[in-house]
Formats: C-alpha cells, sequence, structure tokens
C-alpha cells in the first residue's frame, strides 16, 4: 500500500474501531473501488451503491484480518463479489456463494482491474498535491477538457495567468510522475 | 506476484524511483498477457490516461461518506468515539474474571511446595499509553496513530512513540508501566527514558511553555537531552521535584515505599523537596530521602548498583531483605510474606540477570542458609532456618 497514514489507519481502526480512522479507510479506497466496480457494472450509481454497501458491511462487521494488506484485498474482493452477483441477478443466474475472507484469488482480467483502480489513485493523489490554483488549472484544462479561455472566464483570470499556472503544475508534476510525463509531456498543456 | 505489491511497484515506476528490481517484475509482468501490456501502454497515452482519470474523479467520496454517516446514524463527534472506552471496559472485565477463575483453580489445585520447579516467569518490556481516557498498548506489534481533531498528534510504531512537533494544541500523555513489566521510550525533545515495572511517566505533548516537566513514580532512568533554553523537570511524588539540564540519573520513588532514592550518574541536577530544602547533586551521589518524616541524606555510592536494572541486572549489595523482595515482586508479579518479621531485616547480596527465572533467583538467597522459600501460586512466603 501506498501511504503510511493509510496504514495507521487500518491499524488504528483494527484497534479501536473508530470513525476517525475509519473515514481515512474509506476517502483513501472509495474512488479506487467506485472505479474497479464500474468496470464490471458500466453504471457509475450502482458501482457507488456497491461500494457504499461494503463499507456498510465492513463497518458493521469488522472482518478478522491480520495485517493492513489484508483489509484492501478484502476490500477489492467484497466489491467484485457484489458486482457480479449484481450481474448474474439481472441473467438470472444462481448467485455466487462466496466466503470472501478465504484465499482472494484474482484472475488476469481482474488483476490489471485493479491495478489501474489503484494506481489511477496515486496520480490523482499527484495531481490533487499541486498548489490550489494551478491544481484548479490543470483539473479543467485536462480533466475537463476546456479551452485557455474559457478557464480564464470561469476563474476570473487572465490567459495568461492560465498559462502559467499550467506550466508550473506541468513542471510539478513532471518532478512527481517522472515516468508518466516525460512521455506525454506533449499533450496539449 | 501480489497485486497490490505490484500496484506500488508501477507507481514507484512512474514516480521515477530509480530500482532496478522493480523494473524487471514490471518487464516480467508486461509479458504475461497482452491486457497487462496494453495497461502500460494506455496509461502512457495522455488522452486515454485523461479519460480514466475523468471517470475515477466523478466519483464523490465527501458527498458518499456524509451519506454513509447519515444512513447508520452515526454521530460524528461523540457517540462512536465512546466506543474504544466500551470495548476496552468489556476487555478488563473478561481479564479480571479469567484471573479470578485460574487464581480459583490454583487455590485448589496448588498445596504450598518447596522450591524444585523454576515456574515464575521474569517480567518482559510491556507499556500502555493513555491519552484522554484511551489506552494503546505499546507493544512491539502495535502500529497507530494518535489524533485529535483530525490532527496527527504522534504515531505508534513497534511499541515506540514518534511525535509531530508541529502540533496545535496541547495533549497529556501517560506511559504506564504494569507489575512484571519494563519499557524504554524517548520524550518528543530526545530525552530517552527507562521504566522499570510498576512506574507512571507523565507529561504534556508538546511541552509547556519553556519547561521540559514531566510527572514520575515508581523507579525511572532519565538521559536528558541538553537544552540550556529549556530546563528539565521532574516531579516526583509528594510535590518534591528534580531539576535537571541535561543529565543522566535514577529516581526510585514508589508511593509504597517510604525511601525515595536519586542517583546521579552524570551533570548536576537541583533536588527540590516539598519544603523548600534544596540539594545540588554530584554525580556519584545518591539522595536518600524519607517521604514519611522528610528526613535527607546525600552520600557517595557506587551508581552502577542503582542502575543496573536497566542494563538487565539486579545487583544488591548488602540490603535489606525486605526491600530486595520488592523489587522482584513488582519484576515477577508476586507477592511476599515473611513468616516472621526479622526476616525483613536481614541483608543480602545479589547480582543475576533479570531475566532469570524467580526461582533461580530465590535458590541462590537459599544458598546462604538463613532463609528458605515456599511458592504457593504467585505468593512467595520467606521462612526462616532455625
Amino acid at each position: 500500500m501506498e501511504s503510511d497514514t493509510v496504514i495507521h489507519a487500518i491499524n488504528s481502526y483494527l484497534l479501536k474501531h473508530d470513525l476517525r480512522s475509519f473515514k481515512v479507510i474509506y476517502h483513501h479506497f472509495y474512488k479506487s473501488l467506485c472505479f474497479f466496480a464500474n468496470d464490471y457494472l458500466s453504471d457509475s450509481d450502482t458501482a457507488e451503491d456497491v461500494v457504499q454497501d461494503v463499507f456498510t458491511q465492513v463497518w458493521d462487521n469488522m472482518p478478522e484480518v491480520s495485517e493492513p494488506s489484508k483489509l484492501q484485498a478484502y476490500l477489492y474482493a467484497m466489491v467484485r463479489n457484489r458486482c457480479l452477483n449484481r450481474i448474474r441477478t439481472q441473467q438470472n443466474l444462481q448467485k455466487y456463494q462466496t466466503n470472501e475472507i478465504q484465499e482472494i484469488a484474482w484472475d488476469d482480467d481482474e488483476s490489471v482491474r485493479i491495478v489501474k483502480a489503484e494506481v489511477l489513485r496515486e496520480i490523482m493523489a499527484s495531481i490533487e498535491k499541486l498548489p490550489e490554483r494551478a491544481q484548479e488549472v490543470f483539473k479543467l484544462s485536462y480533466l475537463t477538457q476546456l479551452r485557455e479561455q474559457e478557464i480564464a472566464d470561469r476563474l476570473n483570470i487572465t490567459v495568461n495567468s492560465v498559462k502559467t499556472h499550467k506550466k508550473r503544475a506541468k513542471s510539478i508534476l513532471k518532478d512527481e510522475l517522472r515516468h508518466l510525463f516525460s512521455l506525454i509531456s506533449i499533450f496539449h498543456l | 506476484m501480489d497485486v497490490f505489491k505490484l500496484s506500488a511497484l508501477i507507481v514507484k515506476y512512474l514516480r521515477g524511483t530509480r530500482d532496478a528490481q522493480a523494473q524487471a517484475k514490471l518487464e516480467e509482468w508486461k509479458t504475461i498477457n497482452s491486457a497487462n501490456r496494453n495497461f502500460i501502454e494506455d496509461i502512457r497515452d495522455p488522452n486515454l490516461l485523461g479519460e480514466e482519470l475523468k471517470v475515477y474523479n466523478s466519483f464523490d467520496s465527501n458527498k458518499a461518506w456524509d451519506q454513509f454517516v447519515i444512513t447508520n446514524k452515526l454521530n460524528r463527534n461523540s457517540s462512536i468515539y465512546m466506543q474504544p472506552l466500551l470495548r476496552v471496559a468489556s476487555i478488563i472485565v473478561l481479564l479480571i474474571s479469567i484471573g479470578g477463575v485460574l487464581y480459583f483453580l490454583n487455590t485448589m489445585r496448588e498445596q504450598p511446595q518447596q522450591l524444585t520447579e523454576s515456574s515464575i516467569q521474569p517480567g518482559t518490556s510491556n507499556a500502555v499509553l493513555v491519552v484522554d481516557n484511551h489506552s494503546i498498548a505499546l507493544s512491539d506489534t502495535v502500529n497507530t496513530v494518535l489524533e485529535d481533531k483530525s490532527e496527527l498528534i504522534a504515531s505508534i510504531s513497534n511499541g515506540q512513540i514518534n511525535y509531530n512537533n508541529e502540533v496545535s494544541s496541547l495533549l497529556e500523555m501517560t506511559v504506564k508501566v504494569p507489575i512484571k513489566s519494563e519499557y524504554q521510550f524517548v520524550l518528543s525533545d530526545g530525552t530517552k527514558v527507562w521504566m522499570n515495572a510498576g512506574s507512571t511517566v507523565t507529561f504534556a505533548h508538546p511541552f509547556k511553555g519553556n519547561t521540559r516537566s514531566i510527572k514520575a513514580e515508581g523507579e525511572v532512568y532519565l538521559e536528558v537531552a541538553k537544552d540550556a533554553t529549556r530546563p528539565f523537570v521532574v516531579e516526583l511524588p509528594n510535590s518534591n521535584s528534580i531539576e535537571v539540564l541535561g543529565t543522566q540519573f535514577n529516581v526510585k520513588a514508589y508511593p509504597d515505599e517510604h525511601l525515595h532514592k536519586t542517583v546521579l550518574v552524570e551533570g548536576s541536577v537541583l533536588w527540590k523537596s516539598n519544603n523548600g530544602t534544596e540539594r545540588l547533586m554530584e554525580p556519584g551521589q545518591l539522595l536518600t530521602m524519607n517521604s514519611s518524616d522528610n528526613w535527607i541524606e546525600v552520600k557517595n555510592v557506587d551508581v552502577n548498583q542503582y542502575i543496573a536494572w536497566k542494563e538487565g541486572l539486579f545487583v544488591y549489595e548488602g540490603e535489606r531483605l525486605e526491600d530486595i523482595m520488592r523489587s522482584l515482586a513488582r519484576w515477577y508479579g508476586v507477592t511476599v510474606t515473611y513468616q516472621d518479621e526479622v526476616i525483613k531485616d536481614l541483608h543480602f547480596s545479589v547480582d543475576v540477570k533479570r531475566y532469570e527465572h524467580l526461582n533461580d533467583i530465590l535458590k541462590m538467597l537459599e544458598v546462604t542458609e538463613k532463609i528458605y522459600f515456599t511458592i504457593n501460586g504467585s505468593e512467595i512466603i520467606v521462612n526462616k532456618h532455625n
């Protein structure tokens, strides 16, 4: 797992079952798990329902996990099983009977899906570490795909400021994600 | 390879960390199937990555969390935070009842026996950190964080406290070392603290104002970090105190003992009693205070005897048996009774490792043929040879 804060939170949660630690775990995994569920369901609302359901179950009935990383695998396994069962319900097939805490195995497709969800979180984390304005500009440009003039209008700044913030974001990210951005430095920034 | 380890590896690679082994594992993973290869290629395509990030970021964890709290009726501030306390309470009740059953079984089965089996184990490294009514075990296996109003106060890993020195509010922390235990830790200023069985140290984090002040009870050895701008003060039971500027010393002040002893190993300390008496101590000196009548004596001693416990030894030279047995009782978690009061004032010399079984130490005391011991469960009875 990437972040020490999450490992601390999981340990603390296993010990105290407190809401504060659970919140850290929740925020850390929520988007990744939704993204993962959405890969199965191709429906973001249902994906969010599944993830909320999984967190509710974990909160009500904390699994006995021996180490922090086991909880991570357990969360993904629960999401996967619920997604598969939803698909099977739609197809009128019998539901899986799964024991989630048993040996958790992933097939090749599932492995890639998990890796993707996990890697996206860390890339996003780097973007979210950018200074506030640079981050806003970067997100509007790269994710919302607005043009410079549109960004300037929305944030009530000049086009030149937009350019400056973009440059700043790009240079920070180049440093943070060296191997990612060296290959895509030509993208439309 | 575990997918989560692999994910961490890929992130490491993207961040540009040079790691040949990681690189090799990644290359190997790419060759397993086309899906893996495509993933690595897609993630480098700015347009595809942008699309994926857009989906990822469309999920709103703040909104979802608020919903989670409402649906599960979790009051943010109070009710859930009480839960750890309840859990601690139930564990204690359980232990007490198990203890009760064990005690009952012991008294049923065990008849007083002579010293034959070496059954009583020594203490171990063990302590509890108490913050704001919450208790956290400081054992090797516990990793946790302390937060106050979602601000990180300290983290605990491998039984050690790592302080966040940037905290905005002040929090009182207490480290308690139970009977049959010892513990060593570091304060936020770098001062090293060794605690013997049955001791308590309380301090504020961060320290209040310009004084590094701690409260100590029991037996504590301190290696105080030098900081001329902030004097270090140890408050002892009965409002006595020791003022320090960077030094090493041992203080033994158990509430159940009349004699409180301070031994200075290095540097200098100013010992202050509750009635205003002050003594400037020099290295090699032992200050003994009788807490019942405030009588004070300072003399030169071999300090090693007094700090041996922290080196894993019991060293007593011509000490009263009752004093020796008190230390043993705290370290081995036993109670001691005397067949005859006279025995308490017999003098003995002992030099043994602290990690031996109690029975081995008792046998050494028996060699003198002045006394012999009988063991009844965790009760040691000292008998006089006729």
